[in-house]
Order: structure tokens, then sequence, then C-alpha cells
């Protein structure tokens, strides 16, 4: 295992830094919720981030905190997708291809959210819970495989997920 | 902006934004400082900040006796509040994603071909196995069309059309198609086999039958225990015959005869060839093999 710094991480995935505080503010303002202040991209720690307001209704925290998660993974599929068939079946070396890999995969990577999202999630599931709100259950699991997930990247998780989802999927759609 | 006196040093009219609470009671920054040097004294402790609510949290504008609305638990004023709800994009950020979605856009449409291309071919692989040889070569060919720098469709397409050609019967121009590719394709093409067969046919179709012989022998070298071979040999020499009157030619069809029936003599199939090679033999006339069934529905019996 090779240690590389986050920051050298951040500026050569800058793309999906940048579409995950997208992600997270694009919610927020679908359901309107105050935004105080907001960075896309920064060579620091965090790398970005999106500043709203609290909210009590589950659904909108779920939505924010899980926002890069849909919104980063659905682009790293749709920008990997067309660059799969001439590099993978026709093994055609295109520049744009690569390109295309390199930029979907450095989106997916960033499609985790943070344990602050999960946190945000889970404060607000352990009281919806007792309403049996069945997003405040479902979203258990996918809190704790976030922390998991988290840990993980250390071991480059955040690269194999975007490399599964990028280059995986499509394999397995077309073989 | 409203004030509070510290709990601690008793110090008087302090802005509140100036202090924090600390198990309910209030510190002045400075003796927040010097109580708190070391923060692990904070261990346990429930810290609150005050908020002044007569000043604005973001622009920070003392709004003087009026308490401001709250979002979350920040006083926001009427401006900053229509500004923070409405807070939007900025211009880079907008910019970058019009880029993406050109990205995304366009490189589906630049890749578009690709994709039709491995439809293409798919359903082209699919003929070919089901035996639809002109369905495939058109799909394989336009498969070629839209990838025209990936040489191995081409070459596939021109292969699939040899096949096509091949068991149409016009094996002169399958000769044509294979011999275009026969460098081209994997071993596992068995593209010698098949350029002996499209030899075969096409010697026989030019009644060059010394060529039928020559490619027939090539043939059989290639794998003596097909009885399809033998025959094959027996019916070239029996074409020698039939066009020269060559009797060592007569003989050897017969010898050739022999060893295919000693491989297989009951197939209805051979039995049908065999037949017509002795009838070749016996009316020294050259008829395909179509015609031949055609003309003797029952097989033709020597009187």
């Amino acid at each position: 295992m090779f240690f590389i710094p986050g920051e050298l991480i951040s500026i050569v995935t800058f793309p999906g830094i940048i579409v995950h505080e997208f992600a997270h503010m694009f919610f927020c303002k679908l359901r309107k919720v105050a935004v105080f202040d907001a960075c896309y991209f920064r060579v620091g720690n965090p790398a970005g981030y999106v500043i709203h307001e609290n909210t009590n209704n589950f659904t909108t925290t779920f939505l924010i905190s899980m926002g890069p998660f849909i919104i980063n993974t659905l682009l790293c599929l749709l920008i990997c997708l067309p660059a799969y068939m001439p590099i993978k079946f026709f093994q055609i070396d295109q520049p744009l291809s690569y390109f295309l890999i390199w930029f979907g995969v450095s989106i997916g990577m960033h499609a985790i959210p943070s344990n602050q999202d999960a946190n945000n999630v889970y404060q607000q599931a352990k009281e919806k819970i007792k309403e049996r709100n069945v997003l405040a259950i479902l979203s258990f699991p996918l809190v704790g495989l976030i922390y998991v997930f988290n840990i993980l990247r250390f071991f480059w998780a955040d690269l194999l997920y975007g490399v599964a989802i990028g280059i995986g999927i499509p394999s397995l759609i077309f073989g | 902006m409203k004030k509070t006196d510290c709990t601690i040093c008793e110090k008087k009219e302090i802005a509140v934004n100036d202090t924090i609470k600390i198990n309910s009671e209030t510190y002045c920054s400075a003796c927040f400082e010097t109580h708190f040097a070391d923060q692990s004294k904070l261990k346990d402790k429930l810290i609150e900040k005050n908020i002044d609510p007569t000043i604005c949290s973001s622009c920070s504008e003392d709004f003087g006796d009026i308490e401001l609305n709250k979002i979350s638990i920040y006083p926001i004023c009427n401006d900053c509040e229509i500004k923070n709800k409405n807070k939007t994009f900025p211009t880079w950020v907008k910019a970058f994603f019009i880029v993406v979605m050109i990205i995304v856009t366009g490189s589906f449409f630049w890749n578009w071909k690709y994709y039709q291309a491995y439809s293409n071919i798919k359903k082209s692989n699919e003929y070919f196995t089901k035996g639809d040889y002109a369905n495939a070569t058109r799909l394989m060919s336009a498969a070629s069309e839209k990838i025209p720098e990936l040489e191995d469709l081409q070459t596939m397409a021109t292969y699939f059309k040899g096949i096509g050609f091949l068991a149409n019967d016009k094996s002169g121009e399958a000769l044509i198609e294979f011999n275009k590719c026969k460098d081209k394709v994997p071993a596992d093409y068995k593209m010698n086999s098949l350029i002996i067969q499209a030899k075969i046919g096409s010697s026989f179709d030019n009644q060059d039958y010394n060529g039928f012989l020559e490619a027939s022998k090539e043939n059989l070298a290639m794998d003596s225990t097909q009885v399809i071979s033998l025959a094959s040999v027996a019916s070239a020499y029996a074409c020698i015959y039939a066009d020269k009157g060559d009797t060592a030619a007569k003989s050897n069809a017969f010898k050739f005869i022999d060893k295919a029936k000693a491989i297989d003599s009951a197939s209805k199939e051979m039995k049908e060839y065999y037949n017509m090679i002795e009838y070749r033999i016996d009316s020294r006339k050259i008829i395909r093999r179509e015609a031949f069934i055609k003309q003797f529905p029952n097989g033709w019996i020597k009187n």
C-alpha cells in the first residue's frame, strides 16, 4: 500500500470534489434549504464544503447528505460509458476516451458521502426510526457502509468504487 | 445590540456576541481565555455560544433592539435571508457543469458509432451462427463502415462474405474473398481448409479438372480420415476420365471410392455422392450434384 497526500489526490481528482459539493448544494436548492457558505474546491482539508441550515425534515437531510452518492455515481457512469466501448471492446486508443475515463472515475471517487454527512443522517434517523420511517430504517445500513467505506479510503476504496462504477458496470452490461 | 454581564469578572454591558455560556455561566472573552487556556478543562462541560438576536449572523449588521428572524439558530436580517435562500451556484461552477454536460452529450454522440458497430457485430455473429451469411455479411460490413480504422472488422466482413459465397456454390468469388483476408484471420478460423474448399469448387466450375484434383488432394493431405475428402479425390479423377478418357484416372476414381466406402458406405448422403461419381464414370457426363439429384431423384442405376 502506498501513501499519496490527500491534497495531491484532491488536485488530481478535482472534478469529483466540485461535483460532490455541487450535489449537496443542488439538493439544498431543491429542498429550499438556506445555504450560508459553500466552497466547491480548494487545496486543503476539507477540499470543499457546503454549510446549510439544519432541517427537521428527514427526507431533506437524507437527500442533501446522500446527494453526492446519487449525482457522482450517475455522472461517473454516464461519462465512462461512451469511453468504455472504444477502449475495452475495440481496443482503440483515443486520448478522448482516456480523458473521459479519468474524468468519470474522478467523479465516481468522490461519490461516497463524508462521515459528517453520515452523522447528519444518523442523528435524525435515530429519532425518525421511532416513527417507523422507512427511509430512516433503510439509512442505517447505508450509514454503516459509509463509515466502513471511509475507513477503507486508506486502502483506495474510493478509487475502487470509481473504477467499479465507471468500468465495472459497463463491462457487466456489454461483457 | 443586546448586552449582558460576565458572571465571572462581573464586567457589565458586554456585547452578547462576545460572550460564551459554559454550564449556564456567562464568560466574557478575557475570562474565557483565562479560565480555559487549557482546553481539556472544557471536557464534559455544556458549551453554548451566545448569539445576539439583533445582529445579523451573515452581514453582522446591528439592528438595535429589533430581534431578527432565525435560520436554524442564527439571526438573519431580511436581505441576508433572501440572499441565503436564493444563494445560487457561482458562475464558474455553472460553467463547469455546462462543460460536463457538453462532454457527456458530446461523448455519447461521438462514440455512438462504436455502440452501433457493437450492436451490428453481435447481430452479425448471431446470423452467422444461424447460417444466414447474407445478413451476417451485411451487418459486419455496416460495422466496418462505422469504424473504418479497425481493419479487423473489414477482415471479418470479407471472411463472412467468402463463407456466404461458398455456401451458395460461388466458389470462385469465395476464393477471391478468402485470399483477401487469409493472412489476417486467427488460426482457428480454418482459413486453409476454406481456401482449399473454394479452390475445389472454383476449379470444378471452371472445368479445370486437374486443378480440382490437385485441390482435392491438398484437402485429403490435411485430413485423410474424412470420407468426403476421399470422395472428393474420387470425384476429381472421375471428372478427368469423363473429360479426357484417361483410364488411369478411371481406376484411381474407383480406388478412392473404395477407400471412402471403407469409412462410410451406409449414409444416404455418401451413397448419393458415390452414385453420382459412378454415373460420371459410366456416362462420361459431368453434371453438378444438384442437377444429378434432379435428374435421378431415386438414384442412378446402371442398365
